[in-house]
């Protein structure tokens, strides 16, 4: 079976090398990104099964990765994306599932181990066995 | 017969009339400027018609804190007009201060009393050069100034002048008494408005500070989010990296270093935790958690929380109940709610030695439904009850239970606020120390007064609202 490709779009070094190590560790083709610009070309694409997107970044914000998406969808699909991120307005969680995210998820509130179980649940739910 | 008449009572049809219109504007009066030139504008127009002979009426104002009286409205009469065009000192510029003893204004301020005078220097002087007003008197032919004081509410509101073109004896009683009503009606116009303009003054400093405080509110709101945004993302870094140290397949950790990483690890959960409960109550206080009402079956939503606990009530060995009744659907903010009971049962979880129990029944009783949860734990207190819902109210004896299970001493008092959004309340009751304690929290039931009124008044969704931090349940 060929392995499920996951793009992670995260700032902070630290954060970004940690879910490195775990994403690969679990057997999947990660590929990362350290701003939404960079983001948002590897998104264009497309062919990812999951990407992971934080929302406070320089040059480009999650959101506006969102958004330039949703107005000019890659020619080649990708599966969800899901918002990782440390913020918790409610105004721009709405934004976010407005802009088709397929989740919210606050990394504090997390560990490296509910990462890995979550990444799992959106894998399967978008490609059922 | 009738002329008779009409000399014995001074008030004629015209002058009541006049009473009339004056009486209009104190009862309309609204805009201060507007009111005391309208109400010299009517005075005069009364008096004209009643043709008395009255070349001009001032109004002026007594200034306290400037020591001064100040002139404010003339009449609209030809003499006044030819006054306000030679005049070699703009009308409002004409100050009289009141250590001008010899000035009739400020004379008849002082003594309270009506000022009568055949030289209009008496009046004028020093708010104009003597030579001037004598010679300006000479050309309009005024012969009489009178100057009553204008008196409200035993309080000195300012003077009224008027300028005669007849002798002082040729007023007569009639005429005295009727320019004395007048004053009177001045003055409650001019209090009136006077009061008008400095509840406006208040109201217009209050909105001000009130805009300003919102915005201060919605600056340390700001600051607080973004705050706890930055402190997240290093504390999640070092959360996850002391987990990884943690989880490691191949276990090269010496017993003592586990546990070192294990208690920093938890440190760090309790730390977000704090952030997190900060971020709520600065959220609850400022009016920016809205509230998602819908009708919710609170046996369904607490079975929904017993099952999230229930692997770490095994854990502990102790045993969770609920015992099912059938009761009306709630109001509440579902997913709010489901973290105040979390936040109740955990405290349950805490405070309980192994072996215990704990239950949760739901009692009817309108406009309220209580679900309460008792536990035969550690119990509480007497004294410890008022302190219980306050904010770092952790008490004494449950500080190692509460620093161990990453207890912050704030949910009880946000479990509270958000139930008290809700028009409910939370209640704690106890035996005593070690007999267990019950825990009683009341939702409106759906379609009641009171979940009515919950429905208009609850603080709704709005640009600024925010959701509710949720609480991770790993280490309750």
């Amino acid at each position: 079976m060929d392995k499920k490709r996951i793009l992670l779009v995260e700032d902070d070094q630290y954060t970004r090398e940690l879910y490195e190590e775990v994403i690969k560790g679990e057997g999947y083709a990660l590929d990362t990104a350290t701003n939404g610009e960079e983001g948002l070309e590897k998104i264009k694409n497309g062919g990812y099964n999951l990407i992971l997107l934080d929302v406070m970044m320089p040059k480009m914000s999650g959101l506006e990765v969102l958004r330039a998406v949703k107005n000019d969808p890659p020619k080649v699909q990708n599966g969800p994306i899901v918002i990782l991120t440390n913020l918790t307005n409610d105004p721009i969680l709405n934004q976010a599932y407005g802009l088709n995210a397929r989740d919210f998820v606050v990394k504090s509130d997390i560990t490296p181990g509910d990462l890995l179980e979550k990444i799992k649940g959106y894998l399967e739910e978008s490609n059922p066995k | 017969m009738r002329t008779q008449l009409k000399e014995q009572n001074p008030y004629t049809r015209e002058t009541f009339q006049a009473l009339w219109e004056i009486s209009k504007v104190v009862l309309e009066t609204i805009d201060f400027e507007k009111s005391t030139q309208q109400v010299v504008n009517i005075i005069l127009g009364q008096l004209g018609k009643l043709r008395y002979g009255y070349d001009a009426i001032v109004l002026t104002l007594l200034d306290k804190e400037k020591a001064h009286l100040k002139r404010i409205a003339i009449s609209r009469t030809e003499k006044a007009a030819t006054f306000l065009k030679k005049s070699p000192i703009p009308f409002e510029e004409i100050i009289i201060p009141l250590d001008a003893e010899e000035n009739f204004a400020v004379k008849a301020i002082k003594s309270k009393k009506v000022q009568t005078t055949d030289k209009i220097t008496d009046i004028l002087y020093p708010g104009l050069p003597k030579e001037w007003i004598d010679s300006f008197q000479v050309f309009i032919g005024t012969k009489t100034g009178i100057v009553f004081p204008i008196l409200a509410r035993e309080k000195i509101l300012g003077a009224l002048i008027f300028t005669l073109n007849k002798k002082e004896s040729e007023i007569t009683n009639e005429e005295w008494q009727i320019l004395e009503t007048f004053v009177g009606s001045v003055g409650i116009a001019l209090d009136n408005a006077l009061l008008f303009r400095s509840l406006k003054l208040t109201t217009e400093k209050l909105d001000k500070a009130n805009k300003r405080l919102q915005e201060l509110d919605k600056l340390k709101d700001d600051f607080v989010s973004m705050a706890s945004h930055e402190l997240r993302t290093p504390m999640t870094a070092i959360k996850s990296y002391l987990w990884m140290a943690l989880n490691k397949k191949k276990q090269d950790l010496t017993p003592d270093l586990n546990r070192y990483i294990f208690r920093a690890f938890h440190s760090t959960e309790r730390l977000i935790n704090l952030v997190n409960d900060m971020l709520n109550i600065s959220r609850i206080e400022s009016g920016r958690i809205a509230l998602n009402l819908a009708e919710v079956n609170p046996v369904e939503l607490v079975h929904e929380v017993v099952d999230e606990v229930i692997p770490k009530a095994t854990e502990l060995s102790l045993n969770v109940k609920v015992i099912d009744k059938q009761v009306s659907r709630v109001l509440c903010d579902r997913d709010k709610i489901h973290e105040v009971i979390i936040n109740l049962i955990g405290n349950s979880l805490k405070f309980t030695k192994s072996g215990g129990s704990i239950s949760i029944t739901f009692e009817e009783k309108a406009p309220f439904i209580y679900i309460s949860v008792t536990d035969t734990g550690v119990g509480l207190a007497k004294v410890d009850m008022d302190r219980l819902f306050k904010k770092f109210s952790m008490i004494e004896h449950s500080y190692t239970a509460a620093s161990a299970s990453g207890g912050t001493g704030l949910g009880l008092y946000i479990s509270k606020s958000i139930v008290v959004l809700h028009k409910g309340d939370i209640t704690a009751y106890s035996p005593g120390r070690e007999k267990g304690s019950t825990f009683t929290l009341s939702l409106p039931i759906a379609g009641t007064s009171t979940a009515l009124e919950l429905i208009k008044e609850a603080p709704k969704v709005t640009q600024d609202s925010k959701g509710l931090e949720k609480k991770r349940l790993g280490y309750i």
